[in-house]
């Protein structure tokens, strides 16, 4: 759930080259990283979910200018008593041109927004007057605009001095205090850092903090200090403005960077209670690398009832899931122990086991609030441990009645059961589903929990049975698609008594075909057809015939097809051949063909060369269609789902398109076919070299390094020189040798760089 | 006769050593000063801006923009550089490169006029563009090129972007600057030193002959001390020094270049935790001789730039300025 990106490629090339699933309708095989089975929402309140581990851009709800903005207008609608429209009062705050309260001040305002109107209509003139000043300092203030500099017109400095007598002259203390906040905010940005904190402690300090306005300007009082060199204060007030003050956390939570332990002294020095000081431990905790048990315990001895505590406790496990709960089976934990692997987590699991007793040492407490909360965690942390009977005893001795930590309590018992399987077990193994059918009786398919056992239950079948379908994800089969596991797909999809489970594993695939991705767990109790699965499978099975020769059998299947898999797709006509290979054809305007069209075709000109087997032209065509459907022809996706732009996949094999290009060469009488057909024989030889001598897969891993290997020892000139010395240019030498009197020479020898080259260097 | 004639090229090329300058606030000190005025050094490739993407503004915007706090020396002229954030390409779409294109010349302008530069004649872009955002990249700076096609455009050119031209592709630009650092896995705990290291830096040399640009050189005058937490790359503390390792109390030296904390403790900014581990990285004098010599034979043109990361007072301190004169001669 983590991260978009680990598939993306290869799922943005199926999608291209296979009409039925959609990316967002099947995303939980291919992008899941880690599985995050203790779930903040369930166990936290939503004030700091901004914080949560699992929230992609943790900032990104504190940053959003509504939240502020709201938090500002409910002052405003409070002030005026505008409520049945705030909204058009938001407008006029925030949106409203100078112009517009210009003439709303004169009068003159004869536009639509209500609140506007009645600002003018019942002389509320000190609020357009501060709201034109609030409109004018913006633009010396307002970070948005990016890529402009501030004017450099000086007009801060009378701006200030408007601020100042606004300030004088007002006697609402809502009006007095955002003339304050402004002007404070123009002080700080003009770097008049004294005057800023002085004007602060005179005028907006004795109004208290009754407003969030206070906040924000303290704020920039707290900014304006660290400026000062008075660092520590700076830093104490920016902990205060997180505290109090959520539309402000974004800033102030950045602004609190301590350095040094000096200045971390007198930070704390300046707290009037333990629980101010236990803010700063906790924004010490919340830098993303920190070691936060640490500052738990700090938290813990100043203020053992804080709720830092609980989203720290939480923050943690779900960092050490991101460690050892990864997808990748190889690298999880929890599986490593099952299956009795040995692993490198020494580390992190040291960590656990601290973080563990300090749970534990909480909990154990007679004070402490909330205990089933520590309970849960602590029996989580167990089951991240791998001490699972441990876990399932503290989960039973849990006393709750609140209907999230039930849910949660649910999740991990659901974990625990899935972790203990060794072996296929039938009936446990129907005890899992219905624990998660029950769970989930909406929508079972797409949940943290519904994924980890459904991976874990398919690596137990890989291990313990003859079918490999359980571990293959559609979208892995399709990819690199093998017969036998589609054809046990096909028979498990068939078959009448299927377990849970199987009937599981079966929806959710099929759910990649039909669009739907949520389905209820009612479905598991009735007969379930899998339609799009079958019909898929049965498409992808004709494929596979297809390039195995068996053609008529394929085409038996594609008729048998309903309409849209049979002829929905148009690929682009695989049997005229191109003298360079473009793979990527999304402005092709040539002549397309289906699939049926194709098998057909094929089989018409099979069956041709029986009767004619020197017919050339037959040769040819086939020779263009085997070419085409192969990794490096511009009709790849006849015979493929999936193509890596960083390594050879799929059917690669020219040796058929050889052989035929070969036969047309022979039996053509045609001087220019043949000059063609040799053009293309050089193609396929070319392919040959690349396959056996360049791996091409310089993308990832090994690969990578065998192909900075490749390239550190060969220049291209001498790859070149490779191609001949190794016997892979023989087309090219008969080429020049016997047929540069033909047009296709000419055309070629312009056109084809590689041709070009060997022609003058060989 | 082939070795007259490369004694004859030898022999012409005439370097100049300049200095990146990487702070956002620009000032340099009279120590600073006398180390440029030592080294005859006219040119600073200075930072004005970075661009990245924001997240909020859904746009490509410029952070840290340069503040200049002192009035520039007149015999000193001043490179702009803007560094691009590869993600920042990878959010924006192609139609609005145009757009940053202007942003970023427009910017620039207003930066140098403020500081009453009268403009300039070079820009440097630094970016570590990948095969995603290579047709991005290429197009702004195909764009900037336009809109200022008096001036010299130079781009930086990463290791792998030299060995790899065929697919990451030659940019267009006038000119490229090969950062000759950051050359060996960062990332891997096993790694002594990532900063240089000769051994990985020659592997990544074998086609900068042919490459198609002019090529000027950045090598490594910094340091830094790599985090290591939980056995994984956390931070990265720059400018310190092995003797600033050495002499901190809460660390314990465990082999020459690996520190362990033995107590929890704020250093240069950062709280580091006990069982903390700091790898010291640097670029050793020596290892700039010999990266010097490996170099001189690959580059084909006759002017050259050496341009070292970067100036600061740690810069100074570390490495005298007739080391660093050293270093510029090897490449004559």
């Amino acid at each position: 759930m983590k991260s978009w990106k680990i598939s993306a490629v290869v799922l943005i090339s199926l999608v291209l080259a296979f009409s039925a699933p959609k990316a967002h309708a099947c995303g939980w095989v291919d992008y899941h990283m880690y599985y995050n089975l203790l779930d903040p929402t369930l166990l936290l309140s939503d004030e700091y979910s901004p914080l949560f581990y699992t929230t992609p851009n943790y900032s990104n709800h504190w940053i959003n200018g509504n939240y502020e903005q709201d938090d500002n207008i409910e002052e405003w609608v409070r002030f005026l008593g505008l409520t049945e429209i705030s909204d058009e009062l938001k407008v006029v705050v925030y949106e409203s041109s100078a112009q517009e309260l210009e003439d709303a001040l004169k009068g003159r305002y004869n536009g639509k927004n209500r609140a506007l109107r009645s600002l003018a209509a019942t002389g509320k003139n000190n609020v357009l007057h501060y709201l034109k000043f609030a409109k004018l300092c913006e633009k010396y203030c307002n970070i948005r605009h990016y890529w402009k500099e501030k004017p450099d017109d000086g007009g801060e400095a009378a701006l200030i001095e408007q601020g100042k007598k606004g300030i004088a002259q007002s006697t609402s203390h809502f009006l007095k205090l955002r003339y304050a906040f402004q002007t404070v905010k123009l002080l700080h940005h003009e770097n008049r850092l004294s005057e800023c904190v002085s004007l602060y402690n005179e005028v907006i300090a004795p109004l208290g903090h009754e407003s969030i306005i206070s906040y924000w300007a303290l704020d920039h009082k707290a900014g304006a200090l660290l400026k000062l060199d008075r660092r520590a204060e700076g830093l104490y007030l920016f902990s205060r403005v997180f505290a109090e003050c959520p539309s402000r956390r974004y800033s102030s939570f950045y602004s609190f960077r301590v350095q040094s332990d000096g200045e971390w002294r007198q930070c704390l020095a300046l707290c009037n209670n333990n629980e101010e000081k236990a803010t700063l431990y906790f924004l010490r905790a919340m830098d993303p690398t920190s070691v936060a048990l640490e500052e738990m315990k700090n938290i813990y001895r100043l203020h053992p009832s804080s709720p830092y505590l609980h989203l720290l406790t939480v923050r943690e496990i779900n960092r050490l899931e991101d460690e050892l709960l990864r997808d990748a089976l190889e690298n999880n934990y929890i599986i490593i122990r099952k299956n009795r692997g040995t692993h490198n987590y020494h580390k992190l699991l040291d960590y656990l086991a601290a973080l563990k007793e300090f749970v534990n040492m909480v909990t154990a407490q007679k004070t402490v609030e909330h205990k089933a909360f520590f309970q849960i965690c602590s029996a989580y942390l167990d089951f991240l441990s791998y001490d699972l009977k441990h876990a399932r005893n503290t989960l039973n001795s849990i006393s709750t009645v609140k209907s999230a930590y039930r849910k949660q309590i649910n999740i991990i018992h659901t974990a625990l059961s899935v972790s203990e399987l060794r072996t296929i077990d039938k009936n446990k193994e129907n005890e899992i589903m219905v624990m998660l059918m029950n769970a989930y009786p909406d929508n079972i398919a797409n949940h943290e929990i519904t994924q980890f056992v459904l991976d874990s239950m398919c690596e137990i079948y890989t291990k313990h049975t003859p079918h490999k379908y359980y571990y293959t994800s559609i979208y892995g089969l399709m990819s690199n698609p093998d017969g036998a596991v589609v054809q046990q797909l096909l028979d498990l999809a068939y078959q009448k008594r299927l377990t849970l489970f199987q009937k599981f594993l079966l929806l959710r695939m099929n759910a990649c075909f039909s669009g739907n991705r949520e389905f209820s767990a009612e479905l598991l109790v009735h007969d379930a057809d899998f339609a799009e699965l079958k019909n898929s499978l049965l498409e992808l099975k004709a494929t596979l015939l297809l390039l195995d020769g068996r053609v008529d059998e394929a085409i038996a299947i594609y008729l048998a097809l309903p309409k849209n898999l049979r002829t929905g797709q148009d690929y682009i006509d695989p049997f005229s051949a191109s003298m360079h290979d473009v793979i990527w054809h999304y402005e092709y305007k040539g002549k397309t063909i289906s699939k049926l069209e194709f098998a057909q075709k094929l089989l018409e000109l099979h069956t041709s060369l029986k009767k004619d087997p020197h017919n050339a032209r037959s040769h040819y065509l086939l020779g263009n269609a085997y070419y085409n459907i192969t990794y490096f022809g511009k009709s790849w996706d006849l015979a493929g789902y999936f193509r890596s732009g960083s390594y050879y996949s799929g059917l690669t094999d020219c040796s058929r398109a050889l052989h035929h290009y070969q036969k047309a060469f022979e039996y053509t009488k045609d001087k220019e076919l043949k000059a063609e057909c040799l053009f293309l024989m050089a193609k396929c030889r070319q392919n040959m070299f690349d396959l056996t001598y360049n791996t091409k897969d310089y993308g990832y891993g090994q690969g990578y390094k065998k192909w900075k290997k490749y390239i550190r020892e060969n220049e291209i000139w001498q790859i070149e020189e490779s191609k001949h010395l190794k016997g892979y240019r023989e087309y090219f030498k008969v080429l020049k040798d016997n047929y540069s009197d033909t047009e296709y020479y000419e055309k070629i020898i312009k056109e084809c760089k590689y041709f070009r080259f060997y022609a003058s260097r060989f | 006769m082939a070795s007259l004639l490369f004694i004859a090229c030898h022999t012409q090329r005439r370097t100049n050593i300049g200095f990146y300058y990487w702070q956002q606030v620009f000032t340099l000190s009279p120590g600073q000063l006398t180390y440029l005025e030592n080294l005859d050094t006219h040119t600073l490739y200075v930072k004005f801006f970075d661009v990245d993407w924001d997240e909020s503004a859904r746009d490509a915007v410029p952070l840290a923009k340069i503040h200049f706090s002192t009035h520039l020396p007149a015999h000193i002229e001043i490179i702009p550089c803007v560094f691009i954030a590869n993600r920042a390409l990878k959010k924006i779409s192609k139609e609005h490169i145009p757009l940053l294109a202007r942003r970023i010349t427009t910017l620039l302008k207003t930066l140098q006029s403020a500081a009453n530069m009268s403009g300039t004649r070079e820009l440097q872009i630094d970016c570590d563009w990948s095969l995603s955002t290579k047709q991005k990249y290429f197009t702004l700076l195909k764009q900037l090129k336009n809109l200022q096609p008096h001036i010299t455009l130079t781009t930086t050119l990463r290791l792998h972007q030299i060995t790899y031209a065929h697919t990451t592709g030659i940019p267009p630009a006038d000119k490229g600057v090969l950062m000759f650092y950051n050359m060996a896995d960062l990332d891997d705990i096993e790694t002594e030193n990532s900063i240089i290291d000769l051994e990985k830096g020659k592997d990544y040399l074998v086609n900068l002959q042919d490459y198609p640009l002019r090529i000027d050189i950045a090598l490594p005058a910094f340091s830094w001390a790599v985090l290591l937490r939980f056995d994984k790359v956390t931070k990265l503390i720059h400018n310190v020094t092995l003797d600033m390792l050495e002499k901190t109390a809460e660390l314990e030296q465990t082999d020459s270049r690996r520190f362990k904390v033995k107590k929890s403790f704020y250093f240069r900014g950062y709280y580091l935790y006990k069982d903390d581990i700091l790898r010291y990285e640097d670029a050793e004098i020596a290892v700039l001789q010999q990266a010097a010599e490996m170099l001189r034979p690959k580059i084909r043109n006759q002017d050259l730039n050496i341009i070292f990361f970067h100036l600061n007072n740690y810069l100074i301190e570390e490495y005298s300025y007739e080391e660093l004169e050293d270093i510029g001669s090897r490449f004559d």
